[in-house]
């Protein structure tokens, strides 16, 4: 089942010790109307706790819940925000960032062995001798960030797979699979907040096909089967988040 | 402006090689004169030419009075280096930076993908209940 291959129980030091692959196809299981998925249910989830936890200031300025569900949108959409730099690094290509280094350094092997051999002194090498040690340094430092970035996409790969020695020919793939998430969650954030605009003006709660109570602890998930023939849930929801 | 010009042709010949300032000469005009690198056996034949040089045409001469400078186009290979040296250390710089401050910016995704387990995990006891 899933629940178990998720090891959500599990404590790997401060990793989730869960494939980030397993999560992403989990939130893409579909409702039971076969449109809305568990991310939509899990952005409203959010969202809905995003606007209890809103200051009271922020009650009387709003108004009403409206502000406060907005508010819990931009939050999730604020992610894709601050993630800009991850979705920059899915567009890369190590190995050819790897090549290029390569291809710098060989340039200037090339330069050292010419400015070597060459015995004509002037003002052409004296230039050209200041460059190369200028270009030593600077290839000695880019292959350090090199070093660097490869080492850290490495630890990233090893916490959401566990194991980046079996990992694929793709070192960034990794970032890959984040940006594609984005993508998903910013679709998901739109479809939300179109039916909570639809839901403001028709009175009616969308995704509940997955809905539990967002507080729910054990006891409370004997309510869910009760529930199941209850369909004015819509009480126990707006208690919720009136608060 | 056609790179056989006189203008090109004295700012070659006389300037940037012997300089090795690449500033003097666009990185462009660099590649170009790369590319006009002659074979050996091309070099051979203009360097042994000893005929009237103005019965060549303007791209022979050309070549044969930038052959005149020891190493002509080994000095202009490093040129060309050195022009787009800065342009392309920039470039992975930006690269490597982008990808190290992705590795700072993934607590965020993180605590995301915590906080959707924490929401799932009622939701999946739940489902494991009504299934049992």
């Amino acid at each position: 089942m899933t629940g178990n291959r998720m090891n959500v129980g599990t404590n790997r030091g401060d990793a989730i010790a869960f494939k980030l692959d397993t999560l992403l196809k989990l939130v893409d299981i579909k409702g039971v109307d076969g449109k809305t998925t568990l991310l939509h249910f899990v952005v409203q989830e959010i969202t809905r706790s995003e606007g209890t936890t809103t200051t009271k200031d922020e009650t009387i300025l709003h108004g009403n819940n409206d502000g406060f569900r907005k508010q819990g949108l931009q939050v999730v959409a604020g992610l894709s925000r601050d993630l800009v730099n991850v979705k920059k690094s899915a567009g890369m290509d190590f190995d050819v960032l790897s090549s290029y280094v390569t291809k710098l350094e060989m340039g200037l092997d090339k330069l050292r062995s010419f400015l070597k051999t060459e015995t004509t002194q002037g003002r052409f090498f004296d230039s050209m001798k200041t460059f190369l040690k200028e270009a030593e340094e600077e290839i000695r430092k880019i292959k350090g960030g090199e070093r660097k970035a490869l080492s850290m996409v490495k630890e990233v790969t090893e916490y959401f797979h566990g194991n980046a020695a079996r990992e694929e020919a793709h070192p960034l793939r990794i970032f890959m699979v984040v940006r594609d998430f984005l993508g998903v969650l910013d679709n998901v954030c739109k479809e939300v907040k179109t039916m909570q605009e639809m839901s403001t003006s028709m009175g009616s709660a969308s995704a509940r096909s997955f809905r539990i109570s967002a507080t729910a602890s054990l006891p409370v998930l004997h309510r869910y089967k009760a529930r199941q023939d209850d369909t004015s849930s819509d009480s126990e929801h707006s208690s919720n988040s009136s608060t | 402006m056609s790179i056989c010009g006189p203008y090109y042709f004295n700012l070659i010949v006389l300037v940037a090689p012997v300089t090795g300032n690449p500033e003097s000469l666009g990185a462009e005009l660099l590649e170009t004169l790369v590319k006009m690198a002659p074979t050996k056996e091309e070099e051979i034949k203009l360097r042994e030419y000893s005929g009237d040089v103005s019965k060549l045409g303007t791209a022979e001469r050309f070549l044969k009075t930038i052959l005149d400078i020891p190493f002509a186009f080994k000095r202009v290979e490093a040129m060309l280096y050195r022009a787009n040296f800065d342009a392309e250390v920039k470039y992975l710089r930006n690269s490597f930076q982008t990808l190290e401050v992705s590795y700072l910016t993934r607590h965020l995704m993180i605590k995301f993908l915590k906080r959707i387990v924490l929401i799932l995990i009622p939701w999946l006891l739940c489902r494991k209940q009504a299934w049992n």
